[in-house]
């Protein structure tokens, strides 16, 4: 398995369809980017194609099949386009979050050196964003009031516990307080998501703090 | 086979439209519906080789009807599929709290998709069952998210702007081929088998479940990643 993959859990969520967007939108980009990811998803929905065929069938009469048959040659919904492919910074983001985001980025600066990019999504909880640190900068140290995720597009990032690299999930729980430090020899761009408001824990970092709250 | 043909036998038509005449006798597994031209199988790679698919006695070749449907537009073969599916998709969307109303036209609607997707789907990569376990799947999460506009689509991660190396997803869903679905869940021990199934039949997330079995959540992940591990082992294929 991938050192850094999505752990079991989350991607059972996903297969499932209980992922909450934020998480969704990690677990499918990471699987853009890490064929042993997309291996999981696959097992776990053969799980759900097994599941589905050993179900006792429900009652469904004549009708419901005529009705269907009825209406087979009427002109259906386009499916969604596909996503068109975006460039932030030179990479090109994985399918998933090129839907995401759309057209409508726009970088703001968060901190000296770290920039951030929100994505809007129904979710709802999460605080969805792209974040680039700027080579050899940091975000400052934090706590988490829930689970964050960091996925590794470009570049890559050290925290004290490990190091991650393109296709890398960091997971940040309530306990973790981690200060992720970009490579000296490139920027690091991420997806990150965060449940709940994230704190501040240095000294000066700490005034961030009320613009977090969201 | 005989689901299909027990489920006819309870149909009481009480007019034959075009399709319904048209459908198939299958005496067999290894018959194929009447209206499916020897062609197909080149568009169905897998299906006629013995280590790759090829049902067991009593179970119809699902994904050369989907292929059928695909090529031929093939009626007969799409009543066939739907006397299988539609009701397990029902039965599926009913086990997760849904109006059994609503079931019903969800899975209606769902089969409409199969008919319109059929040729998106690629036996190389899922079984027929898994195909359209993630239609239900889909559906399901639609209703769920009824008004908002979601930017998520499940399958999305497919699709490479960038090429990537080492497919081991291919592996993986070749995988399902050869190893028979319906004793894939046999293959996990039963406290993971339990928890893989309230969230695919309850539609539970894995801390719903952990609250609902009174388990630390952490027993339950470890469950789910066990499962998982066997169920990767179980599909084959050469993983690091």
């Amino acid at each position: 398995m991938t050192r850094h993959a999505a752990p079991g859990e989350m991607l059972l969520d996903y297969v499932a369809g209980t992922l909450p967007e934020g998480p969704a939108l990690i677990v499918a980009t990471q699987a853009a980017l890490v064929a042993d990811v997309r291996a999981s998803i696959a097992a776990l929905t053969a799980a759900g194609g097994a599941l589905l065929d050993a179900l006792p069938p429900a009652a469904l009469d004549e009708a419901a099949l005529d009705a269907v048959m009825a209406r087979l040659d009427e002109a259906g919904p386009a499916d969604a386009a596909p996503p068109r492919p975006v460039v932030v910074d030179g990479v090109t983001l994985p399918a998933p979050l090129a839907r995401a985001l759309g057209d409508r980025g726009g970088w703001r600066g968060f901190w000296p050196g770290v920039r951030e990019m929100a994505i809007p999504l129904a979710d709802g909880v999460h605080r969805v964003a792209l974040m680039r640190i700027a080579a050899g900068r940091s975000i400052p140290a934090h706590r988490h009031g829930g689970v964050e995720y960091t996925l590794v597009l470009d570049g890559g990032f050290v925290d004290g516990r490990g190091r991650y690299e393109r296709g890398d999930l960091c997971v940040a729980t309530p306990e973790t307080e981690h200060r992720p430090v970009a490579d000296a020899h490139g920027a690091c761009l991420c997806l990150a998501v965060s449940q709940a408001p994230i704190a501040m824990t240095g000294p000066l970092a700490r005034l961030l703090n009320p613009f977090l709250r969201r | 086979m005989i689901a299909a043909l027990r489920a006819t036998a309870t149909f009481k038509p009480h007019r034959e439209p075009a399709w319904r005449v048209m459908m198939p006798v299958m005496t067999d597994n290894r018959a194929k519906p009447a209206t499916v031209e020897p062609g197909v199988d080149a568009a169905t790679p897998g299906a006629g080789t013995p280590d790759a698919g090829t049902p067991d006695a009593g179970t119809p070749d699902w994904a050369g009807l989907i292929g059928a449907v695909a090529v031929h537009r093939d009626k007969a073969a799409f009543a066939l599929l739907f006397r299988h599916f539609a009701p397990r998709m029902k039965a599926f969307l009913m086990r997760a709290g849904t109006d059994v109303d609503v079931a019903q036209e969800v899975a209606q609607d769902a089969m409409i998709s199969v008919w319109r997707k059929a040729a998106s789907f690629d036996p190389a990569r899922a079984s027929a069952s898994t195909w359209i376990f993630t239609i239900a799947r889909n559906r399901r999460i639609d209703l769920l998210r009824r008004g908002a506009s979601s930017r998520i689509e499940p399958e999305d991660y497919a699709i490479a702007f960038v090429e990537e190396p080492a497919p081991a997803d291919r592996v993986a869903f070749a995988g399902q081929a050869r190893v028979r679905l319906a004793g894939l869940m046999t293959t996990l021990a039963a406290d993971q088998a339990e928890v893989v199934r309230m969230a695919f039949y309850e539609d539970k997330s894995h801390s719903a479940i952990a609250e609902e079995l009174s388990l630390p959540l952490g027993t339950v992940k470890s469950r789910i990643r066990l499962a998982l591990t066997r169920l990767r082992e179980s599909l084959g294929g050469d993983y690091r």
